[in-house]
């Protein structure tokens, strides 16, 4: 009996054997739970200020009470320089020597220890006395949101309109390619900064115009593997047979494109990653006070002389997840790729 | 204490931004963190622009260091006794920049240039009190009736009613006396007569000035004048730590950074400004019609925490539009910082299930650097505030057409006056046509009154009495009165910092290495 092994598992074999893949794949994986234990592992809510803790460095530790007006209402932190714990309320005094009184039914929790905390601020604080630390792993949601939704977009976009132009050829190539030619005209970014500017700017306007803006790269993929597969022996087995087609091209013509696809979506979740750091930083994707990578570097670009993390340490995030997504997709081309042996 | 990792991050600024120190020891040497918008002083509305007209312009009077008048090109001005006209006795040796000796003629050509239809100032209102301003604005007069030039050096004004502020009006940028015969291109190059002459405007790169040789007063002390465009404060921060700056005006963000270092410690230069930051509020409509909604949003903000900590308390907390240097009678105490009275008013007002709003804002990167802190503040009580920060132009124009709910800005005084901090902004004909929609006959009736009164203690006491109204009707989140810090290099010599923002010249400043 012969031994078969579906493609599928040959990429995975050889990308086991493949050590930048797996770091590539270690520092996605770390991201994606970073991001996705985010309320877990983060000690605080990513908007809550201390304003008395503004840019202290990593590993400050502050001693808050915590209290709220009323249920329902968000939870706010105070650093406390005295503090008089009375049987009905708690008295307080802060950094500028005001007394203030709150009543213990406002109090978080009922033991002192669930009201009264030291929070170690583990990459320091920002220019609000926010934790970097909770907002860098809020952070990693929005990147990874918008990665993976912007190049899902592009990618349907891309693969729907390329294959079409591949396989029906004629005018429907011309049209599809010759309107592709134009988009890839257009200077990416400025492209971005001008669909977003024409817009209340939010992340869903950033993930969408990312998307709209980045499927040419793969459309022209798509045509040209499409065109080398649409007369090899199976294709024309299938048009013997009359399949339609439709069939034809979605059931055995596409599958046998995916693989350079594959990579090309993974290298593109990087770069919308990338993008939308980018219009962030510009003041044209997550608004205040929202978390988001490139925002928090711009925030912190005006306090660069007196608290250098606040743009740093974002910055560093980024440069991880796209290094990790693209030694990643570095691996599944050469593992994808039939003519490279191990 | 000094912080890990600022080192190389400064050090790395230094080698971007050049290591060579400028030789200039005649030139004095500035930032502005944006470009002016042209010498024209028919539409000169904003700061800078205002700023750089009065170092090529002259006008009739000017301010001091102070808050007086002082005179510029006239040299000595009576009052009638009913107060409606004004006589003013020019200077005899003024020349413009192209050797055209200034006239009185000249004076009532500028003023008229304003008033002229055809040139659609924005600054007409400085003038259109006088007599046949009106008549001449529509188009059916061919001369302003009250504006006449006497003889070469006397120019005789004319007001319908009496206007105490209008003196001051004169000392304002769009008042000053331009040369008919260069106004062809007073965009660009400026048509005046002051101590700088324009050599150079590289549209946001910089503007270069030389001494006005001929000046008719006082020329510089120095030869030349370059203000360079630098958006970035850090740009210019470092650029004056490298040597290539003279005078920096400090962000509040850092002023704590430079007050700890010994050596800049005693050169910086500490102003109170005439001037009030706030959060207007559309009054006209809900959720802000509601007067115990505007006040839950004054309670709630934490204004003498933020002031201290955010921006470095470089300021005084705001009770009232009037700044205190202005009020001579009693002020009342800032909203204090009570959530809970918040909540209650907000609930009264059947808002106690929450509220939601939206804050326009534009402007530069200290405008924006506490708005996250009022956000916190208000949702700390059930008001979600969302921002829209957008370009200058349309934030002006939406706050015209009264589209914003929220918006955060803050007014300068023009001259030093309580009038200046309450007819511009509450009287209903400006409010409900330009600003926040806010009306009270009343307090309409009070500003007539003071517009009308001579200086002295009645005007005072009704200064005090409608700031005081305005503070219990808060139509604003009053915020605070700005202070602004300078610093110089200690080769700088004769730097004061002026209290009305056109009232520096930069002629008595001196360098000494």
């Amino acid at each position: 009996m012969v031994e078969t092994r579906s493609p599928w598992r040959v990429t995975l074999e050889k990308l086991r054997h493949d050590p930048a893949a797996l770091v590539g794949l270690g520092l996605v994986l770390l991201i994606v739970f970073a991001g996705l234990l985010a309320p877990v592992i983060a000690p605080l809510d990513p908007n809550t200020q201390v304003l008395e803790f503004m840019n202290q460095g990593p590993g400050f530790t502050g001693e808050v009470i915590l209290y709220r007006l009323e249920p329902g209402l968000p939870v706010q932190l105070v650093a406390v320089e005295e503090l008089i714990v009375e049987p009905k309320q708690v008295k307080y005094k802060d950094r500028i020597g005001r007394w203030f009184t709150i009543d213990k039914s406002q109090l978080v929790g009922t033991r002192e220890s669930d009201w009264h905390q030291t929070f170690r601020y583990w990459l320091g604080t920002d220019n609000f006395g926010r934790d970097v630390f909770s907002r860098l792993l809020y952070g990693a949601r929005i990147s990874l949101f918008v990665g993976f939704s912007a190049s899902t977009l592009s990618l349907l976009l891309g693969l729907f309109l390329g294959a079409v132009a591949g396989y029906y050829g004629g005018w429907w190539e011309t049209i599809i390619m010759r309107f592709t030619d134009i988009m890839f005209g257009f200077p990416t970014l400025l492209f971005l900064i001008g669909i977003t500017a024409a817009f209340e700017p939010s992340l869903s306007v950033v993930f969408f115009a990312i998307g709209f803006v980045s499927w040419p790269g793969m459309a022209r993929l798509m045509r040209g593997q499409v065109v080398s597969v649409k007369n090899s022996e199976y294709v024309k087995a299938a048009r013997a047979l009359g399949f339609s087609r439709r069939r034809i091209l979605w059931r055995h013509v596409v599958p046998n494109c995916l693989a350079p696809v594959i990579v090309t979506y993974t290298l593109g979740i990087a770069g919308a990653i990338m993008a939308e750091a980018s219009l962030s930083f510009l003041g044209l994707g997550a608004q205040p006070p929202t978390p988001s990578w490139g925002a928090m570097i711009n925030a912190g670009k005006d306090f660069l002389r007196l608290a250098p993390w606040i743009s740093m340490i974002p910055g560093v995030a980024i440069a991880i997840t796209v290094l990790g997504f693209n030694l990643l997709g570095d691996g599944l081309r050469d593992a994808l790729d039939p003519t490279m042996k191990d | 204490m000094r912080k890990p990792g600022v080192l190389p991050v400064v050090a790395l600024l230094f080698l971007l931004v050049g290591c060579g120190k400028e030789q200039s020891p005649d030139t004095l040497l500035l930032a502005y963190p944006a470009d002016i918008r042209g010498f024209d002083p028919a539409v000169a509305t904003d700061f800078r622009s205002g700023q750089i007209i009065s170092l090529v312009y002259d006008n009739l009077v000017r301010f001091d260091r102070g808050t007086e008048l002082v005179p510029n090109l006239a040299r000595d001005w009576e009052i009638s006794e009913d107060g409606r006209m004004y006589t003013f006795h020019l200077v005899t040796r003024a020349r413009f920049h192209d050797g055209t000796p200034i006239k009185a003629q000249h004076a009532v050509y500028s003023f008229q240039r304003i008033l002229d239809p055809t040139a659609n100032s924005p600054q007409s209102w400085l003038f259109d009190r006088i007599e046949g301003a009106k008549i001449f604005m529509e188009g059916s007069a061919s001369a302003v009736t009250g504006l006449v030039a006497r003889d070469d050096s006397t120019l005789v004004i004319t007001l319908e009613q009496p206007f105490a502020p209008f003196i001051q009006y004169l000392a304002m940028p769009s008042a000053a006396v331009v040369n008919p015969r260069q106004v062809a291109a007073i965009n660009s190059i400026p048509a005046g007569s002051g101590p700088w002459r324009l050599q150079h405007w590289e549209r946001d790169g910089e503007l270069v000035f030389v001494r006005n040789r001929e000046y008719w007063g006082q020329p510089p002390r120095l030869e030349g004048l370059r203000i360079r465009i630098l958006s970035e404060p850090m740009t210019r921060s470092a650029e004056f730590e490298a040597g290539n700056l003279d005078i920096l005006g400090i962000t509040n963000m850092e002023l704590n950074k430079w007050k700890s270092q010994a050596k800049w410690r005693d050169r910086i230069q500490t102003v109170n400004e005439l001037s009030i930051y706030y959060i207007g509020m559309n009054c006209s409509r809900p959720p802000f019609n509601d007067v115990r909604v505007r006040r839950a949003m004054n309670l709630a903000l934490d204004r003498e925490k933020i002031l201290k900590l955010l921006r470095s308390g470089s300021g005084l907390p705001a009770s009232g539009p009037v700044p205190p240097v202005l009020l001579k009678g009693p002020a009342p105490e800032p909203y204090p910082y009570d959530p809970a009275k918040a909540r209650r008013l907000l609930k009264e007002a059947g808002y106690g299930s929450g509220l939601k709003s939206r804050l326009w804002v534009a402007g530069d990167a200290e405008m924006f650097h506490v708005l996250e802190a009022f956000q916190s503040n208000w949702s700390a009580v059930g008001i979600e505030v969302e921002l829209l920060r957008s370009d200058w132009n349309v934030f002006m124009t939406a706050i015209r057409e009264g589209k914003p709910d929220l918006y955060y800005l803050s007014w300068f005084a023009d001259y030093p006056d309580g009038e200046n901090f309450l007819f511009p902004l509450f009287h209903t004909s400006e409010s409900m046509r330009k600003r926040n929609r806010y009306s009270n006959p009343k307090v309409d009736r009070l500003i007539e009154k003071i517009q009308a009164l001579s200086n002295g203690s009645q005007r005072d006491s009704l200064i005090s009495v409608t700031n005081l109204i305005i503070h219990d009707e808060a139509p604003w989140v009053f915020l605070w009165h700005s202070q602004s810090n300078t610093v110089t290099q200690p080769w700088i010599k004769g730097y004061v910092p002026r209290l009305i923002f056109n009232a520096q010249r930069y002629t008595d400043i001196g360098k000494q290495f």
